[in-house]
């Protein structure tokens, strides 16, 4: 990447904050089994240490390797085997954007951040209190949309707001067609098209 | 969001080219951003050397706003499936100005 990337510094600095967040304890996951969940996603030779087991491993590989093959019967088969929702969430909700991170440092020319020590400090339990499974696969707060796919958790669904400003966009700014940013708007959702095609994710 | 962009900033596009390698995407460094996306999502072509191409004509803060574009999107394709977001059966039309089959609607 070329040397003068006054943004590339800055969207690093922010990505700090939110892999500080990820290593921290969450509704349900300690923070070091937040980074295992990251070391699995990054390496699907990593098995996971501590309470974590087979069912985790199999949500990571799918979220992070084959998102378009996860289905109904697949987050059911999660459950059966003793992932409740909520955690499949928190689950959903860590690697999704550690692979957003790692893809924004592989396709920018940096190294992945290492991961360090997790912050200590015990799972909070915070559920969203209106948070119910309507449609799709999970509770959420209203109608699960791209939006609230993990707003069944509150610590997640920050995080999820602050890295899609990060990296893309506010909910205000997405709705201003004419506005861009360092690319112009339809360059911005070009990109957003393709890298959905290579997720054969039609949304 | 693309085709109402593009039709709202008065751009050129051809939708088809989001999906096919042989259609010009007719957007300015469209494809760029697509050979851009390629190489680092799949390994297709040389990821630096796209990299380069694309800082050329966007400029370096455009290429790395395209890395996290593509980081963002990567989190929000895993976020709607893993959360079982339905498509809207407006949103199934577009299907036919991409030149792809059009996906189970609610």
């Amino acid at each position: 990447m070329s040397p003068g990337s006054d943004l590339r510094d800055e969207v690093v600095a922010s990505l700090e904050a939110e892999w500080d967040q990820i290593g921290s304890a969450g509704s349900f996951l300690t923070g070091e089994e937040r980074l295992e969940l990251v070391r699995r996603a990054r390496d699907p030779g990593h098995q996971l240490s501590g309470g974590l087991g087979a069912v985790a491993e199999d949500a990571v590989d799918r979220i992070a390797r084959d998102p378009a093959l996860i289905d109904a019967a697949w987050v059911d088969g999660l459950e059966a085997a003793g992932l409740d929702r909520l955690r499949y969430v928190e689950i959903l909700s860590v690697v999704s954007r550690a692979v957003a991170m790692d893809t924004f440092a592989v396709a920018a020319g940096l190294s992945l951040r290492p991961l360090l020590t997790a912050t200590p400090g015990e799972p909070s339990g915070d559920v969203a209190s209106d948070a119910k499974q309507r449609s799709g696969f999970v509770p959420a707060v209203g109608a699960v949309g791209p939006a609230s796919a993990v707003s069944a958790l509150p610590g997640e669904a920050a995080a999820w707001d602050r890295l899609h400003c990060v990296l893309y966009l506010s909910m205000d700014q997405m709705m201003d067609f004419a506005g861009g940013r360092e690319l112009t708007r339809p360059q911005l959702e070009f990109v957003a098209a393709r890298t959905s095609f290579h997720n054969d994710c039609f949304f | 969001m693309l085709r109402g962009s593009a039709a709202q900033t008065d751009t050129r596009l051809e939708l088809r080219g989001v999906i096919h390698l042989d259609v010009d995407p007719l957007l300015e460094a469209g494809s760029e951003l697509r050979a851009f996306v390629d190489a680092a999502l799949s390994g297709t072509g040389d990821l630096d050397a796209s990299r380069a191409a694309l800082e050329a004509v966007v400029g370096g803060d455009g290429a790395v706003r395209a890395a996290a574009v593509m980081g963002n999107f990567q989190m929000m394709n895993r976020l709607v499936d893993g959360a079982g977001v339905r498509v809207p059966k407006a949103m199934t039309e577009i299907a036919d100005d991409l030149g792809i089959d059009r996906p189970p609607a609610h």
